[in-house]
């Protein structure tokens, strides 16, 4: 799996059963959690089968998001017109949830194949509520007009209390996207990754995409924006979407891997951290020579390996290239554990964002140490 | 309280068979998928056989690398998979309930969590299960998956028995004392739990599982000659086993039966040959009723091991504590997928009341009327959820607000990692 998929196979999984079970009367109260605090709750009573509650609750908005009645604004009229008769919304929904919705199956189409696309776009819930304001900003793009009543600068929630930024104008869409990480490790790993993602872009196949850009500090569209957004562990990543990238069937797919873009970063990180670590071992054996090279340079960082049995000896993004350059290979992974531990002691503050100059310093200001110190045991 | 104890616990019980996950709190697992991981192995054989050559191709290998490791499949779409195309390897990373492929195991766990619970690890609080007799280093290893790939606030690993028993915990009955009756597709497990405390010394297995019932049918079928094809037959014997077999209390009386009226007790079983997409048809008549009564007469399968079920069940009982064996005779909790078969609580019902009467009627003529012995209530407990009771006592106990104080007790675990993350989770070992 690389990219996540739209629809939730929980919610895709009870609506088919029901549907094949519409006769039989069964009594269903289950909730569910997804990630960036996504909730849904279904309930089924046994005395109405062909109907079905459906309740949503969204992430936090942070201040700076629009939200009317709890809902991003254009949501309800996205749900109204992906749905049709067979969803009606329940005003006000219930206790704790954003959007309750009631599912009639006696309306739905009774093709088979028509009744699955619809099933699917229910299980895609999230992406027709939260991308709601997202597809009214990129339909106008396709038009390339700017919607009349929209600020300059448009913030949408995609994670609780974070959100992220568009800047609508009438050729592009610049999309920014404030990266936070809880865990240190995560940080690093995010950072590069988002240093390679920039870099794959810039590979002849893939000429068509979007432009992004990765930089440590705000870029300059947000500005106007609250502080506290402007605050980001791992950086800001951005994208610029042009009318090409938004055209019929494509703008789907935009809205939902712009609305997950954070989650995919985040379990592509993972998916490192993992590979990583189960990894390691093989790696060291093939890429040994290499490494012992660089463990003269810098002896430290070969206590620090040797004191983790299981330690990375060299890591590779997923994004699809190899890395050579500084930041990532056999050494400089284990000095980013290093600057893990001196950040304790000497990187003190949660705003340090590691950049390839942060990680030379700490290799000269290690050799330099290793080198005094050969010195004075000699 | 912190935000991540806000949201339901995620209840993971990995079986030999199936795993079970889902939401704590709800009454049926969101997902039950067959442990099993496709991976697609054909670029370590191109690795092997290039690198000899040459390497200036090297970032069309790494590219290649990078997606093998990415390539993988879960459950039912490893089984798909498999079958469509022959890429790829099914890899079971659990066999006889340990974990014995921790690389495919954690793979698995990152597919559970991100592409069918969809949740953020870090978001939520876990519960694994293992079950009894697992080495402490299965259980740190666990651990340091966990913490270490993904970041989880808080971990709990359960038995599985106890969870079975809490299954049945509920306000009006408050239960913590039986015996757990544990068959699963991979190991069967009989283990007597004394107010949730699990008597280890008396637990006991035994070499026959689910998996034995599948091998048992499809070896009766092909000795009778059914048409069935070879590759799928293993696969036809466990849908067999699932859907038509059931228990009975006599074989002799069954097997008359069966004589009697064929059109009613023998199937029919309708496929399509994988290979030549050919129709084939083939009956399912006695393997019916033998397919489970290996735990009542393992002579008839193997002749390694002859005891029955009933009868370890009795000799777990009678080695616990002599206080507890009356609560225990009376509370035997059946739980895992292969106790499914029809009237099997009954059949086990009646054939340990056999031995415990038997016992008594021994000790009243010993004692000559001088004494006379208290019945002892024998009760098989079966309930409708026991395919994934263990699961679903899982979502049960990680519900309750008493979970939450319960999981400090690994927390030193969690703090010793923050402060270097080089630390031995040897930790685990104490909880």
């Amino acid at each position: 799996m690389i990219l996540l998929q739209s629809p939730s196979r929980f919610l895709l999984q009870v609506l088919l059963n029901r549907v094949q079970n519409i006769d039989k009367g069964v009594e269903l109260d289950c909730h569910s959690v997804e990630f960036d605090d996504v909730r849904y709750h279904i309930q089924v009573a046994t005395r109405y089968p062909q109907f079905m509650q459906l309740s949503m609750s969204l992430p936090t908005p942070p201040p700076e998001t629009v939200f009317f009645g709890g809902l991003p604004f254009g949501a309800i009229e996205a749900v109204k017109a992906t749905y049709g008769l067979i969803a009606q919304i329940l005003d006000p929904p219930k206790d704790g949830y954003n959007l309750t919705m009631k599912l009639n199956f006696a309306k739905l189409p009774l093709d088979e194949d028509e009744q699955y696309d619809l099933l699917i776009k229910v299980a895609s819930l999230r992406e027709v509520v939260l991308g709601a304001p997202l597809r009214v900003v990129l339909k106008h793009l396709a038009s390339r007009t700017v919607a009349p009543d929209i600020d300059q600068l448009v913030a949408l929630v995609h994670r609780p209390k974070e959100s992220f930024f568009l800047v609508p104008e009438d050729d592009k869409v610049t999309v920014v996207f404030p990266m936070r990480f809880k865990d240190s490790v995560d940080t690093v790993l995010a950072t590069s990754f988002l240093q390679e993602f920039v870099e794959a872009r810039r590979s002849a196949s893939l000429n068509n995409a979007p432009p992004c850009f990765w930089s440590p500090s705000p870029p300059p569209e947000l500005e106007g924006a609250p502080s506290q957004a402007l605050s980001a562990n791992a950086g800001f990543f951005t994208f610029v979407i042009s009318a090409r990238h938004v055209e019929g069937r494509k703008l789907d797919r935009t809205v939902w891997s712009l609305l997950t873009f954070h989650a995919y970063v985040s379990y592509h990180v993972k998916g490192s951290r993992l590979k990583c670590i189960s990894r390691a071992p093989k790696e060291g054996k093939k890429s040994g020579k290499h490494a012992k090279g660089r463990h003269q340079k810098t002896g430290k960082t070969t206590d620090l390996r040797a004191s983790r049995t299981r330690a990375p000896t060299q890591f590779r993004s997923l994004v699809g290239r190899k890395v050579e350059s500084i930041v990532f290979t056999s050494v400089e992974w284990s000095s980013a554990f290093i600057i893990l531990k001196t950040n304790r002691y000497q990187f003190q503050g949660p705003d340090k964002i590691i950049t390839k100059q942060v990680i030379m310093d700490i290799i000269s200001y290690q050799s330099l140490q290793d080198k005094s110190q050969d010195a004075f045991a000699a | 309280m912190d935000a991540a104890s806000s949201r339901p616990a995620v209840v993971i019980d990995n079986g030999t068979g199936f795993t079970k996950m889902g939401f704590a709190g709800n009454v049926e697992p969101c997902f039950i998928i067959p442990t099993v991981v496709a991976v697609n192995d054909s670029f370590v054989n191109n690795q092997t056989r290039r690198s000899s050559t040459s390497s200036n191709n090297w970032l069309a290998q790494h590219s290649a690398g990078v997606m093998a490791d990415l390539d993988f499949y879960i459950g039912e779409e490893a089984m798909l998979r498999s079958r469509s195309s022959n890429t790829y390897n099914l890899s079971y990373p659990i066999s006889h309930g340990q974990v014995d492929n921790w690389d495919t195991m954690e793979r698995f766990w990152q597919q559970c969590i991100f592409n069918y619970l969809r949740c953020d690890p870090e978001d939520h609080y876990f519960l694994l299960t293992e079950s009894p007799l697992t080495a402490p280093e299965n259980r740190e290893y666990t651990g340091e998956i966990m913490f270490e790939t993904f970041n989880v606030p808080g971990l709990y690993i359960a038995v599985q028995p106890v969870l079975a028993l809490a299954a049945g915990y509920t306000t009006s009955k408050c239960e913590m004392t039986g015996v757990v009756v544990d068959v699963g597709d991979g190991a069967t497990h009989v283990v007597p739990v004394a107010d949730g405390y699990v008597i280890g010394s008396s637990i006991k297995s035994i070499p026959l599982s689910g998996k034995d019932v599948t091998l048992f049918v499809q070896q009766l079928m092909r000795e009778r000659g059914e048409h069935v094809p070879p590759e799928d037959s293993l696969e036809i014997a466990r849908k067999v086993k699932e859907m038509y077999c059931y228990t009975c209390s006599d074989i002799v009386k069954e097997y008359n039966k069966h004589d009697r009226e064929p059109s009613k007790y023998i199937k029919q079983w309708r496929g399509i040959k994988p290979k030549t997409g050919a129709p084939y048809s083939c009956d399912i008549g006695y393997e019916r009723f033998l397919g489970p009564e290996i735990f009542f007469n393992p002579e008839i399968y193997s002749s390694d091991f002859t005891t029955t079920l009933p009868s370890v069940i009795d000799k777990c009982i009678q080695s616990a504590p002599i206080d507890t064996r009356r609560a225990l005779y009376k509370n035997v909790v059946l739980s895992g997928g292969s106790t499914m078969f029809k009237d099997f609580n009954r059949r086990l019902q009646r054939d340990l009341k056999k031995i415990v009467d038997a016992r008594i009627l021994l000790s009243d003529a010993r004692l000559v009327g001088e004494v006379k012995t208290q019945p002892v209530e024998v009760n098989v407990v079966s309930h409708p959820i026991q395919r994934f009771a263990v699961w679903f006592g899982g979502s049960v106990l990680a519900s309750t607000p008493e979970f939450y104080a319960v999981r400090s007790r690994i927390n030193p675990y969690f703090h010793a990692l923050e402060l270097s993350k080089f630390c031995s989770p040897s930790v685990f070992r104490y909880t």
